[in-house]
């Protein structure tokens, strides 16, 4: 393929995407308030965001295979598609617990003032673990458009779940950031 | 399903995804601390509106420059280790760069426009210098690891799809928020 029909193909979706990124930003933008009374927020958001997306990608991948194997009825074995999300869930939990005492740690060996620590911790793993829950409901929804279709799942789960975790992920963190610590 | 086979197949996930998204974590932890440098020094209005989307387009065509390198190492369009360079300076690089260079600017007009949209008082010069800068620095330094990377696991004789993509996403957070951490403390010094 050359690449000039590379830059064709590809174009359309990045435009889309990256325009839904910028209202991530201008989420950002607006809880500046929040960030600064606690700048450790900034901190967590990057490996926040990336870990809503990897862990969403990873349900989504494993649930593609599971539908090319057995159908697009597959969507309707509810106790299977738990038995997939239950594994990621717990990782989510443990990576999530994890990040903030992380981060928590790299603030004090910096020597930056810290958030009180069960509001912080709570507030990074009730957000993740519901930015990975909304993921997964829409990882199934367009596994099972997708196949209905005819389309390649594949094609679709990656761009519209990473573009998903940068938006709702930074909303979620954010505003339930501010109900727990206030601000 | 049978009850055993959910049992193992769970504790399978679970081990393996788990510290790989730990390392994931800690890496972007850096990017974090990049960004919160740049939020503290506030010299550039707004630029937290442009991050997510610069960030978004790094790793998306990082990830697709890997997969391309990766599905051409599979269907045998290396060959010896010297081909790889020219297949680099190829398509896949050339596609790479002429994305980066429009979606870039296009990703610093649209965020200077949300931003002023907000009533920040962003500079549309700053907002498409810092887009296009960043990007195509991340895009060189970056695509050249990536490269590095699929000979690297050649040789080592791991499969390049399961190793370059994951690594290489992660690092070109880490690598756009240092560029542009780097051109805001120049301005920074420039405007002082």
């Amino acid at each position: 393929m050359s690449w000039r029909s590379i830059v064709i193909q590809s174009l359309p979706l990045f435009l889309v995407t990256l325009a839904l990124s910028v209202f991530a930003g201008a989420f950002i933008e607006r809880s500046l308030a929040s960030i600064s009374k606690y700048p450790i927020l900034i901190l967590v958001l990057p490996a926040f965001i990336g870990g809503c997306g990897n862990i969403s990608n990873v349900f989504a991948a494993r649930l593609t295979s599971a539908f090319y194997f057995e159908g697009a009825q597959f969507v309707k074995e509810r106790k299977a598609i738990l038995a997939k999300a239950a594994p990621i869930l717990l990782s989510a939990g443990v990576f999530f617990f994890v990040l903030a005492l992380i981060a928590l740690g790299a603030e004090s060996v910096l020597g930056f003032s810290l958030p009180p620590l069960a509001p912080f911790v709570g507030s990074v793993l009730v957000s993740g673990l519901a930015t990975i829950t909304l993921g997964i409901i829409v990882s199934i929804l367009v596994a099972w458009r997708s196949f209905k279709r005819r389309l390649d799942p594949d094609n679709f789960e990656a761009p519209i779940l990473s573009t998903f975790s940068d938006l709702v992920g930074v909303m979620v963190f954010l505003n339930v950031s501010r109900v727990l610590l206030g601000g | 399903m049978p009850l055993a086979s959910t049992r193992s197949e769970f504790l399978e996930v679970f081990k393996e995804l788990t510290p790989v998204l730990l390392v994931g974590g800690v890496l972007q932890l850096l990017t974090g601390l990049l960004l919160k440098s740049i939020f503290l020094l506030a010299t550039t209005p707004g630029i937290l509106v442009m991050l997510p989307a610069l960030m978004n387009l790094r790793g998306a065509l990082e990830a697709e420059f890997a997969a391309r390198l990766g599905t051409a190492y599979h269907i045998g369009a290396f060959g010896k280790g010297s081909q790889l360079l020219k297949h680099f300076a190829s398509n896949d690089l050339k596609a790479s760069i002429a994305m980066t260079a429009i979606l870039s600017v296009y990703a610093g007009v649209v965020s200077f426009a949300a931003a002023t949209a907000m009533g920040v008082g962003a500079s549309l010069y700053m907002f498409v210098l810092i887009a296009f800068v960043s990007s195509m620095a991340g895009t060189i330094i970056v695509s050249s690891l990536s490269v590095a990377m699929v000979k690297l696991s050649i040789r080592r004789r791991l499969d390049p799809d399961n190793v370059t993509i994951p690594v290489m996403t992660a690092f070109s957070d880490a690598v756009l928020a240092l560029v542009v951490f780097i051109i805001v403390m120049i301005f920074w010094r420039v405007l002082a």
